[in-house]
């Protein structure tokens, strides 16, 4: 189970850096969440960027293609995976990340930095996504993302 | 028909009003003279009373390269200072907010009140024969308005009082802001490459709603959208007739009929923009403060705050939340497209390419005229003692 949710994690960056979101929707359960946090020091206490449940994310993708986007893509670089708690049915599991963003010159710079902060449980034999927090010490995205991290 | 160099060059044809030249975006030497002539001169939006909500609060923010701290003191009162020490010039305050009641300058231990009176200066006898002594070495107070929980500083001691400069413009407002305590729950910051007036002019050319596919359906589809009057203030503000939009028109969203913010119906939008750099916009359910600081010419620091109502359940935080995620934030609909289109207009501007920008739409000061924009800058040429379609030439007056 551990491995498998180390290659969840993997290959729902590879999914999301090649915009393969139908895959990508598929790591999740229908009754997941993700969301995008951080602390801020400016009001001393969290802040929500984005707090999605499973039918949220579908509508998102699929509006995707009609919006203005930053041109270019992102490369998602998640690291260190950390078993944090594991009940045998579910595991909850702590990832470094890194997002860089390559713009359409070929320049590339640090997009976002954080965490993945995953719930996984087995489905049909299958370690599936049940929650998602992406933990961000980055603040500022330049001009922001219509995509998830 | 394609232009030549020179027709590409020259006056667009229209009165000089009607547009503004490129070099107002990308002149150094104008940039210098907005933070200046402008920037410091007019009523800048620093923070919402939230943010500093008890005594000896404070909150640091950057205002046209200035820093300053604006603190709750001890008694109550809101005051703003030059975040520099008398010394050295030091910044005394370095974190974005705390509380205390004195400051200590980590360079040489000078230490101030929350009054900003210096209270201690480090082997003080060293000075005597200059006559520097601590009643002289106070930080420099500058000036604080506020109105319905917003703060305003003003580094101008000669500027119009704040009641003149914002005179009626908040008319919009009154129920919204002033009927219960808000608090600000959503904080960032984002740089954009682009001028800081361009920023602004997103919040006031709505022609641009063809940009947000968001906007085309929920607003652009609303009754009256075409027909909602624009109306100026004296000192460049400006508020738009309110609207109900069709929110549940974007596939998988909801209308906004429940929890309302106060003073608005189900559904209602409303925008008020400030000169010069300042715009609160309402969704309904869901309220940003935007403001910008110049960085350079092409670079701009945004700050985006969002407002709920304090002490509302945590399930109608969250709804607000949702409603302000949907459409603002770094990972909203909108927002990465407005920065990223002003950035497509710097991209020429800043090597000359473009001449001009066109601001000649005139619909009877209807939703998607230019009228608000014309304002700006009449307002703006009149800080600047220059058209700004001719930075060049001095005002003749």
């Amino acid at each position: 189970m551990v491995e498998d949710a180390k290659e969840l994690v993997a290959l729902s960056c590879l999914l999301l850096d090649e915009e393969k979101f139908d895959q990508y929707l598929g790591l999740f359960t229908p009754e997941s969440r993700y969301s995008i946090r951080a602390y801020s020091p400016d009001l001393r206490k969290d802040v929500s960027f984005l707090d999605l449940d499973y039918a949220e994310m579908e509508v998102l993708f699929r509006n995707l293609p009609r919006h203005v986007r930053l041109p270019g893509r992102f490369l998602r670089l998640a690291n260190g995976t950390v078993v944090e708690s594991n009940d045998g049915t579910q595991l909850s599991i702590t990832t470094a990340v890194l997002v860089a963003h390559t713009d359409l010159e070929g320049a590339s710079r640090v997009f976002a930095a954080g965490r993945y902060r995953d719930k996984v449980a087995a489905v049909d034999g299958k370690a599936r996504l049940i929650e998602r927090e992406v933990r961000v010490d980055t603040r500022q995205f330049g001009p922001g993302s219509h995509i998830p991290l | 028909m394609s232009r030549s160099a020179v027709e590409w060059k020259a006056q667009p044809g229209v009165n000089p009003e009607d547009y503004v030249s490129a070099e107002i975006y990308t002149d150094p030497k104008l940039f210098r003279e907005e933070l200046e002539r402008l920037k410091r001169a007019t009523w800048k939006f620093a923070c919402h009373e939230s943010e500093i909500p008890n005594p000896d609060d404070y909150r640091t923010i950057d205002h046209a390269g200035v820093p300053i701290i604006v603190t709750r003191s001890s008694d109550g009162q809101v005051r703003a200072f030059i975040n520099a020490c008398s010394h050295r010039s030091a910044m005394v305050l370095r974190e974005p907010c705390g509380n205390a009641k004195q400051w200590t300058c980590l360079f040489h231990f000078w230490t101030y009140d929350n009054f900003g009176s210096c209270t201690q200066i480090s082997r003080e006898e060293g000075y005597e024969q200059a006559g520097i002594c601590k009643a002289k070495m106070g930080l420099r107070e500058v000036r604080v308005g506020q109105k319905y929980g917003l703060i305003f500083v003003n580094l101008d001691e000669s500027a119009p009082s704040f009641e003149e400069y914002f005179g009626d413009s908040f008319e919009n407002l009154a129920e919204v802001l002033g009927t219960q305590n808000l608090e600000v729950f959503h904080y960032h910051k984002a740089t954009v490459k682009a001028n800081w007036k361009q920023w602004h002019e997103t919040n006031m050319e709505l022609y641009h709603e063809y940009l947000h596919v968001v906007n085309r359906q929920v607003a652009m589809t609303g009754d009256g959208f075409f027909d909602r009057q624009w109306k100026t203030y004296p000192y460049g503000h400006a508020t738009l007739t309110p609207m109900v939009q069709k929110f549940d028109r974007v596939k998988g969203w909801k209308a906004r009929n429940e929890k309302p913010l106060p003073g608005l119906g189900p559904n209602e939008f409303r925008i008020v923009t400030f000169f010069p750099d300042t715009t609160i916009i309402v969704r309904a359910t869901a309220m940003r403060i935007d403001t910008s600081t110049p960085i350079a010419p092409g670079l701009t620091l945004v700050e985006q705050r969002g407002v709920g109502i304090k002490g509302e359940s945590p399930g109608d935080r969250t709804m607000r939340i949702k409603h302000h995620n949907q459409f603002w934030g770094p990972f909203g609909r909108n927002l990465p497209e407005d920065a990223i289109a002003v950035e497509a207009v710097y991209e020429t501007l800043r090597a000359g390419a473009a001449p001009y920008g066109l601001f000649a739409r005139h619909e009877g000061n209807r939703g998607q005229d230019d009228h608000p924009v014309r304002t700006f800058y009449q307002e703006w040429s009149r800080y600047m003692g220059r058209p700004a379609s001719a930075p060049s030439e001095r005002a003749r007056a």
